[in-house]
């Protein structure tokens, strides 16, 4: 008779106790594992997830950056920035960063043109762009369904890419195993004209006496007095308006005979550099600066700030002039310094002129006139009332370094007139240097003088543009090289961008609010920022 | 017949049992205590994992809403402050009737711009169509709906327990703009304090100037473990965008 075994069933008990054991322990690191490996993964998500907006932002400035360097358009458009630049359709940047995790992404960006009537000289844009960074992981989700909500990643479903050029970007594809995070941002950049602000500079700026900082509006009768209406059925506000007089912004009447309320224009100074010193001087608006300070600022009734940036693009000299034709001739007139008058031309085609430099004093004038024949009564042409000129400069004797030097004696005596209006864009390559009210702008309108200083070369000394004693300008002065001094009882209208401004005395500085439409675009600044967070974050388009 | 006298030598005499069952005790007993140290460090670990999962999400979700907000209000006195936003309504509601069938329960997204169920709530509906903006044609502002006011607060759980909820309401020119929901976003069952910094001081009943650039959110959560609670924090600097551009 054969007997069991029984160390054998002693063995296989063993082993049946083993394998429990095993597969109990098994399933406890399993367990833990995934619970580990999930939430490892939220976090690694969450991490990309942020670095997704990073990404899309990075489309959103490189956009911006490009836009700023293609400024050449007349209407505010793109046509010459850095090589590489798609600006029409959608544009595919791969953006390299070295987070935690995450060593690339891909920007989509597209922009979109937006023009403003109101603006002829410049337009709106709209960029949009999605930031795409790839996933690890599997399909699965968190454990918690709030992160579905919050971050809506691209873990399933069909396949989904953008196509722009020859770039195809791949935002989700099961089959593939493809998962990404994407966020799209859009924003919105208006136009910053030279009109602007009141006083914008490259490095600092110095108030000291008693110089007051106003705005008005010409062209609103509750801004200005003694206005004649214009007619136009939609704006029964809109005059052509004279000065409020000493009273500023915040004294004046805030509305209407109707009651209607009027706007408070902000007579703003910024510069880009680190210091205003206020000195006490009234500012009826803001006072900014780019990481600086502003001191003695108890009269500024605006808001203070220092976060401040403005690229002041550079001039050149006039393209008439570097690269004339038979289409757009100019007139060489040498130097002037006797009488003469200059007439104008249409819109369309000004006048054109070049002089070395303009030197007037005793009774010698330089008259803008219209242009002729004209009717028989007054024998000018209204029409023809638009004139260009380039001052180069050099050889003005003992003003050297000044291409305009004038010292008035009267209102017709070593001074430069303006008939009333008539429209003069004036170039210059070095200073000016204007005294007793030598600058006649007898229009009293702002928009009638533009003021445009040329870069100087490498090398040269910054320009210097002076006024004066008792002077009276009205004009805007765009000149990012020169310095700038007003002194004594100058009373300036109009707008100063410029490298440094110094104002002494009781000068009196008052913004004309309405030169923004027509004044020089200086480039582009964020005016809405928005994520998108919608069923439309996955897909991309603009119009250019 | 010849019998095998090898049964004998499986048997085990009392002191082996007894030496036996002792060190099965001593190392059953270490395996026990190590077992529920391991599970209490699992469960300290998974807690702590959680909480800093939900304060991420939290942090998240602010900052999505603090980016877009073209106005911020903070109110309330810490531990836990709440936090009012103005955001542009950029979602109209998709075309009424085309994401369900006829017939079918669920919601009919298409009468909002944003969601007003549980889940997604104050999101914007997965058929909402986006409202990029219109340029007013007098002061070139964006014109768009209307607006979304967001609150994030605390409310109560149980005795200690606490959620950071986030309440959207949206309101325009018709009722199909105009609309109500709250969530809760993350809850702590050991409490929770959240606070908002300007320049790294905590303020209280101020709406931010334009000129505020970042605001500082600082969010701390505790978990309930009995044995050892655990508190983390988490601190972010939200860069504020909808706010300075506009």
């Amino acid at each position: 008779m054969k007997q069991p075994n029984l160390k054998k069933a002693e063995e296989a008990s063993l082993l049946i106790v083993a394998l429990f054991i095993t597969v109990v322990l098994a399933m406890l690191a399993s367990s833990a594992l995934f619970y580990a490996s999930n939430r490892r993964m939220t976090m690694s998500r969450a991490g990309n997830w942020q670095e997704a907006l990073v990404v899309a932002e990075d489309g959103i400035n490189t956009a911006l950056g490009q836009i700023n360097a293609g400024l050449t358009g007349t209407d505010g458009s793109i046509t010459s920035a850095t090589t590489g630049w798609i600006n029409s359709g959608t544009t595919v940047m791969p953006v390299s960063h070295s987070g935690d995790s995450v060593v690339s992404g891909t920007a989509i960006y597209a922009i979109t043109r937006v023009p403003f009537p109101k603006l002829p000289n410049a337009a709106f844009y709209k960029i949009r762009s999605l930031g795409v960074v790839p996933l690890p992981g599997s399909q699965a989700l968190s454990i918690d369904s709030a992160d579905g909500v919050l971050r809506k990643l691209n873990l399933s479903g069909t396949a989904l890419s953008i196509t722009a050029g020859s770039s195809t970007v791949t935002l989700r594809d099961s089959a593939n195993g493809i998962r990404t995070a994407v966020r799209a941002v859009e924003a919105w950049l208006y136009p910053v004209m030279t009109g602007d602000v009141g006083l914008l500079t490259g490095t600092d700026i110095s108030l000291s006496g008693n110089p007051i900082i106003d705005a008005y509006d010409p062209t609103d009768s509750r801004r200005s007095q003694g206005g004649i209406s214009t007619g136009n059925p939609d704006n029964p506000f809109e005059v052509t308006g004279g000065l409020i007089g000493s009273a500023g912004q915040f004294t004046a009447l805030l509305t209407d005979a109707n009651g209607v309320p009027a706007p408070i224009y902000d007579a703003s100074i910024a510069t880009d550099g680190q210091l205003i010193d206020a000195g006490g001087a009234i500012v009826y608006g803001d006072a900014s600066t780019n990481n600086g300070t502003v001191t003695d600022a108890g009269s500024v009734y605006g808001l203070i700030s220092n976060d401040f940036y403005q690229t002041m693009p550079p001039v050149g000299a006039p393209d008439w002039y570097v690269h004339p034709s038979a289409s757009t001739p100019y007139t060489d007139k040498g130097s002037i310094n006797g009488n003469l008058t200059l007439t104008g031309s249409s819109k369309a085609n000004p006048a054109r002129y070049v002089a070395s430099f303009i030197a007037l004093q005793g009774n010698k004038c330089l008259k803008f006139d219209y242009g002729s024949p004209g009717t028989s009564t007054t024998g000018t042409d209204t029409s023809k009332n638009y004139i260009e000129i380039y001052v180069t400069g050099g050889g003005n004797g003992g003003n050297s370094g000044y291409s305009i030097s004038t010292k008035g004696q009267g209102a017709q005596d070593g001074s430069i007139t303006i008939v009333d209006g008539v429209h003069i864009t004036l170039y210059v390559a070095e200073g000016i240097r204007a005294t007793g009210n030598s600058l006649s702008n007898t229009s009293k309108s702002a928009a009638n003088l533009t003021i445009y200083g040329v870069t100087p070369p490498a090398g040269a000394p910054a320009p210097t543009y002076s006024w004066g004693g008792t002077s009276d300008f009205y004009g805007t002065i765009y000149a990012p090289y020169a310095s700038v001094n007003l002194s004594g009882a100058t009373n300036v209208v109009g707008s100063v961008v410029a490298y440094s401004a110094i104002l002494k005395g009781s000068v009196h500085f008052i913004r004309d609010v309405s030169l923004a439409k027509d004044s020089k675009l200086m480039g582009f600044r964020y005016s809405s920022w928005f994520e998108d967070t919608g069923p439309s974050r996955l897909s991309i388009s603009g119009s250019y | 017949m010849k019998h095998s006298s090898a049964p004998a030598h499986s048997a085990f005499s009392l002191p082996e049992l007894l030496i036996a069952l002792s060190i099965s005790a001593v190392v059953g007993a270490v395996c026990v205590g190590v077992y529920v140290n391991l599970q209490r460090g699992y469960t300290f670990v998974m807690t702590w994992s959680d909480l800093d999962n939900n304060l991420c999400r939290v942090e998240d979700s602010i900052a999505v809403d603090l980016r877009n907000a073209t106005s911020i209000t903070i109110t309330d006195t810490p531990p836990v402050q709440t936090l009012t936003l103005t955001v542009p309504q950029c979602y109209s509601p998709g075309p009424s009737g085309t994401l369900y069938s006829p017939g079918d329960s669920r919601l009919n997204y298409g009468d909002a711009g944003y969601d007003p169920g549980k889940v997604r709530a104050g999101d914007p509906a997965p058929d909402a169509i986006l409202n990029s903006g219109t340029l007013d044609s007098t002061s070139a502002k964006l014109v768009r709906n209307g607006t979304l006011q967001v609150t994030y607060s605390g409310r109560a759980l149980g005795t200690s327990g606490q959620a950071i909820q986030r309440m959207a309401i949206w309101s325009g020119s018709t009722a199909a703009l105009s609309g109500t929901a709250v969530r809760d976003v993350a809850k702590f069952d050991g409490g929770v304090n959240l606070t908002f910094q300007l320049s790294g001081t905590t303020v209280s009943g101020t709406t931010l100037l334009s000129s505020d650039t970042v605001l500082g959110v600082l969010l701390s959560g505790t978990s309930s473990d009995k044995y050892r609670p655990k508190t983390s924090t988490l601190q972010d600097t939200v860069y504020l965008r909808g706010n300075k551009f506009k």
